[in-house]
């Protein structure tokens, strides 16, 4: 007898990195997958993928995913599973979602605070809540649930958005928003820096003050990535351009803020080389570690010189 | 959209704007740079199903060409957004509502159908999850089972060949297909395959519990085929080549 588990990222003997998540990471993209394996990049310490990509899929994804988790930590990051629908979970995904995280053995998994469909439908786009009670309710009740269904914590994301709600409340912004949300669902925060700078520019606001009152001790990890600017000014989070200067000083301030916890380049689109990518996490590592090093020089341990 | 209304009512309108074939007639919220920033979620969210299909239909959408597809894929949405949490899983849904409209469409491209359905088997396979369970090595008297990423088409034109410079762009012949994931990953594989190989092949993957010996024999005395020398080698280079693309994954 021979066995054929095509899937065995979902069995136990699945060969794993070992080690934490820290540092600089990238998420997962069959699009520089060969360039990232011929090198396997020391400055890139652990990778990210979305479940859908992978969930009761056979082929390339999964052989991909097999190999990368080989060599890095995999952190998990959904993207239909949207906290602010109002629809009850999928309990079939729900359930097929945790048997993928756990096969993955991400320490938490994140999804968006925002909306994705209604009726059984998707939309399959990250759809703005207004910043209200009822959408606060909604989020945070469904991200407990979700919680106790895959038994992991559960890092909720910032997004961007476009459009203020006329149903949102008057004096509630968004970070208020996020805070009661994140609050009410103890929940861990996956801090999306560029997102923070794309809303500020759009709305006016200023995206240092937001970063200093949102809860650093909940954020388990940072995301950035590059924006695409209109002709008319309105900016667009599109993953799809390099991450730009004023994101770079906006997550040091951010760092200083949050300690050493693990931030991830997000690109989807209009790949560059393999190199310029490197470089862009090359210049991601030497940010993350001047705004760190007072915090990771206190994390090691003391040793005394006559020890030695 | 009222001011007053509930999320679930807001997030129906909004669901309704991105869909509908006409978002003028949508329920757009009053105030003009809202209603604007709606129209702009709704082009971002059409922009990326409409990318996604891309990659799953290619040459289906070139056929019919950017405006004609374009008026397919509004109609689409406009009577269901995706249903599945699974982008990939757009095209299947696309092909669903399309195909049988293309098949009653005297207008179309007459190869248009089995274009289609060719991309839609290749996409299928790509993505199909693997087999998991033990299995036997290939044997005779044994129940194969075929990888679940294979699928069989019968076409009435050549569309897995090159486009030839005459109308139709494809050969009228009818030709069945083995579309398979290839064992590396990488792309998707087709072979032609005559009456005898799809009925057998048919039949394995539809889980009938007929061993090798059991299903060629069964099939030949239908077909009034004779089982010569030159037959059993003949089917023993078929089962081997499909042994060797994992098109067959052994038996049970």
């Amino acid at each position: 007898m021979h066995e054929l588990r095509g899937t065995a990222i979902f069995g136990a003997s699945m060969e794993r990195a070992s080690g934490s998540v820290s540092g600089v990471g990238v998420g997962l993209r069959l699009e520089f997958f060969d360039a990232l394996m011929a090198q396997r990049p020391g400055q890139i310490r652990w990778l990210e993928v979305h479940p859908e990509n992978y969930v009761r899929r056979g082929g390339r994804f999964i052989e991909v995913l097999g190999e990368a988790q080989k060599h890095w930590p995999i952190v998990t990051h959904g993207l239909t599973t949207a906290l602010g629908s109002i629809e009850p979970f999928e309990r079939d995904y729900v359930r097929d979602l945790g048997v993928f995280l756990r096969g993955v053995g991400t320490p938490w998994h994140s999804e968006h605070l925002c909306w994705g469909g209604t009726d059984g439908s998707f939309v399959h786009d990250l759809m703005p809540l207004p910043f209200n009670e009822e959408a606060i309710a909604i989020a945070s009740s469904r991200l407990r649930e979700l919680r106790d269904s895959v038994e992991l914590p559960i890092a909720l994301e910032n997004i961007s958005y476009y459009t203020p709600s006329e149903l949102s409340t008057i004096d509630m912004g968004e970070v208020e928003f996020l805070n009661e949300v994140l609050e009410r669902s103890d929940a861990k925060l996956l801090l999306d820096v560029n997102n923070v700078y794309v809303n500020s520019k759009n709305f006016g606001f200023d995206a240092f003050e937001w970063i200093d009152r949102m809860p650093a001790e909940r954020v388990v990890q940072i995301h950035v990535a590059g924006h695409w600017t209109r002709d008319d000014g309105l900016r667009i989070d599109t993953h799809a351009e390099p991450v730009c200067d004023d994101v770079y000083t906006l997550l040091e301030h951010t760092l200083r803020r949050t300690g050493p916890v693990p931030v991830l380049l997000e690109r989807d689109g209009k790949y560059p080389p393999f190199e310029e990518l490197l470089a862009e996490v090359d210049r991601l590592t030497l940010v993350y570690d001047r705004a760190t090093a007072s915090e990771r020089r206190m994390a090691e341990p003391i040793v005394m010189e006559g020890a030695r | 959209m009222n001011a007053a209304g509930t999320l679930m009512e807001y997030q129906r309108a909004w669901t309704h704007v991105c869909g509908t074939l006409d978002p003028s007639t949508a329920v757009l919220p009053t105030d003009p740079l809202i209603a604007d920033r709606w129209l702009l979620y709704r082009r971002m969210v059409r922009g990326r199903l409409r990318e996604h299909l891309g990659e799953g239909i290619p040459r289906t959408i070139a056929a019919l060409g950017e405006a004609g597809f374009g008026a397919w894929f509004d109609r689409w949405l406009d009577a269901s957004m995706p249903r599945s949490r699974f982008i990939r899983d757009i095209v299947e849904e696309f092909l669903a509502f399309a195909l049988p409209r293309w098949n009653a469409n005297n207008e179309l491209p007459a190869f248009l159908v089995d274009l289609a359905t060719f991309e839609q088997a290749q996409w299928a396979v790509r993505h199909v999850p693997n087999y998991e369970g033990l299995l036997e090595t290939f044997d005779f008297h044994k129940i194969p089972v075929l990888h679940p990423a294979v699928r069989f088409v019968d076409l009435a034109y050549a569309v897995h060949e090159a486009p030839i410079a005459e109308d139709p762009l494809y050969r009228k012949e009818r030709v069945q297909l083995c579309v398979f994931r290839n064992k590396d990953n990488r792309g998707t594989s087709h072979w032609t395959i005559n009456d005898f190989a799809s009925e057998l092949l048919t039949t394995w993957s539809r889980n009938e519990r007929r061993t090798v010996t059991e299903a060629v024999r069964s099939i030949a005395a239908t077909r009034s085929t004779a089982i010569t020398t030159d037959f059993i080698e003949k089917l023993s280079g078929f089962l081997a080549d499909m042994i060797e693309q994992g098109v067959i994954l052994g038996c049970r």
